[in-house]
């Protein structure tokens, strides 16, 4: 019943570790939070499973497919179907240059869509789902704002209903109440839908309020992991505890 | 008469048992200090019984529920729980997402303290476990609402957001939240404590209901008369260890003395 398994994955970049010998499952429908500063290498673990970067050790599987070996295409193929990805810097999620509908059509071709009303209904929908109205589908993505822009991520990232999401530090870069209002989002659809998630954060809020389980990263490897409210509650590592006690 | 010292070994049918449970804390910030919490906890809770923890604070009572909860880490000892759903599990060792699933529907937590989630309508809150174990919801709210009318919270408030609400409120929003599952294995941590004289004798009326239905129980209450009313047996907690076991007023007795 595991959805995503990854066993000893570990990343260099020339001399520096990114991550080290990390291990860990993610079980359909639930939501694991992976917390740690910048430079604990929780955003090279998304990243590796994303396939945006290979990993040099280790293993990662999705519904028993082995990932760390695919070509591109079918890298693609994953990407357009078994997964989803939402950045920080939306940036890397969204074509800017292409207007709100033109990134969810990207999705939807992918998928064989060919119908252009249908590509068109759908990505209305798509984005009615994460509550952007109907008259923005033809603005330019770069139009949109910080939060906007976040939403607009989210309904490509699930426009072909992938089983498993991966967010990372999805609200980082939001004012608070856009940051409230997009958390929001990301539980209904989690709600609606089921779909797995991994949410990586560097803020302890976000993953009280998304994850079941946790886990703790620091300097590249998984420091402490267990359920959620006993991490908060009962931090087992040093460093864990000094992240709890530091937080507001 | 108190039975000092163990409790007996729990029997076949009791829905939980708890063998040799202990917690010691270790504080890493504080140069690795350690703080033993719970030395040595036996007991055994079987459906329909509601027992209740004693004990001056600081004596580990929390400590004790939050570790069958898995909101704290044990640090050793078995807490033996039959599921309906999944078998004998030791509630210590079980894996964590056996933990959440359990604690999603068989076992509910009330707490002191609702740690109220932002933006979520007291409706929602209550009707939100429903919803993770398939309930529509339709279905889902009205139950919500039900439980929540039946804890006296008024109307007004069902759709209203707990992180505004008083003490009081959000207590009866956490208890309603907790019956919504119908659980097999309530742990309750002064779940009446903010409550006034009306709407606690509404929270009992639940809790003895729900015990009545084939829950078994562990409370602790900050009100001895709670005690004696709902309990059918108490256990006395000293420095983290079971000092004595009996009939509840036996043990209020002791703890006066």
């Amino acid at each position: 019943m595991t959805l995503l398994a990854v066993r000893g994955l570990t990343k260099r970049y020339g001399g520096r570790v990114a991550c080290t010998d990390v291990s860990f499952e993610v079980y359909p429908g639930e939501v694991l939070g992976i917390v740690g500063e910048s430079g604990s290498g929780k955003s090279t673990v998304l990243q590796c499973i994303y396939l945006e970067t290979m990993a040099d050790n280790g293993s990662i599987t999705l519904d028993g497919e082995e990932l760390t070996t695919v070509d591109a295409m079918r890298r693609r193929w994953l990407r357009s179907f078994r997964m989803g990805m939402v950045h920080q810097d939306a940036a890397r999620g969204l074509d800017l240059g292409v207007s709100a509908g033109g990134n969810i059509a990207e999705r939807l071709l992918a998928a064989d869509w060919r119908h252009a009303g249908r590509i068109r209904a759908r990505g209305t929908e798509l984005l009615s789902r994460v509550e952007v109205a109907a008259d923005r589908v033809d603005d330019l993505a770069s139009a949109y704002s910080g939060g906007m822009r976040q939403r607009l991520q989210l309904a490509k990232a699930m426009a072909n209903e992938p089983p498993l999401l991966l967010l990372d530090e999805p609200t980082s870069s939001l004012d608070v109440h856009v940051q409230a209002a997009i958390l929001d989002l990301v539980k209904e659809l989690h709600a609606q839908t089921g779909v797995a998630m991994v949410v990586v954060s560097h803020d302890l809020g976000v993953i009280r309020l998304l994850a079941q389980r946790t886990l703790v990263m620091y300097r590249g490897r998984v420091v402490e992991s267990g359920i959620t409210e006993q991490v908060l509650e009962d931090p087992q590592d040093a460093y864990t505890q000094l992240l709890v006690a530091s937080s507001l | 008469m108190s039975d000092l010292g163990t409790s007996p070994a729990g029997s076949a049918t009791d829905t939980l048992t708890v063998t040799g449970l202990h917690k010691t804390f270790t504080l890493h910030l504080l140069g690795g200090r350690r703080l033993p919490a719970l030395v040595d906890v036996s007991l055994s809770v079987a459906p329909g019984e509601l027992v209740a923890v004693l004990g001056a604070s600081g004596s580990g009572k929390s400590t004790l529920l939050k570790c069958l909860s898995r909101t704290y880490l044990p640090s050793g000892g078995s807490a033996r729980y039959r599921s309906a759903r999944y078998g004998p599990v030791d509630l210590v060792s079980a894996p964590d997402q056996l933990m959440v699933a359990l604690r999603g529907g068989e076992i509910a937590v009330v707490s002191q303290f609702l740690h109220a989630v932002p933006r979520t309508p007291a409706d929602l809150v209550v009707a939100e476990p429903l919803l993770r174990n398939g309930m529509d919801r339709t279905a889902a709210r009205d139950r919500a609402r039900g439980l929540l009318a039946r804890l006296l919270l008024p109307e007004a408030l069902h759709d209203g957001y707990p992180s505004t609400f008083s003490g009081g409120e959000r207590q009866r929003v956490n208890l309603a939240r907790a019956m919504a599952t119908t659980p097999r294995l309530l742990l309750l941590d002064e779940p009446t404590s903010a409550l006034d004289p009306v709407t606690r004798e509404a929270a009992k009326a639940l809790i003895r209901e729900s015990v009545a239905g084939g829950a078994a129980a562990i409370g602790v209450f900050h009100d001895l008369s709670t005690v004696e009313e709902l309990a059918s047996r108490a256990l006395l907690i000293e420095r983290g260890r079971v000092a004595a076991e009996g009939k509840p007023a036996e043990i209020v007795t002791v703890l006066n003395g």
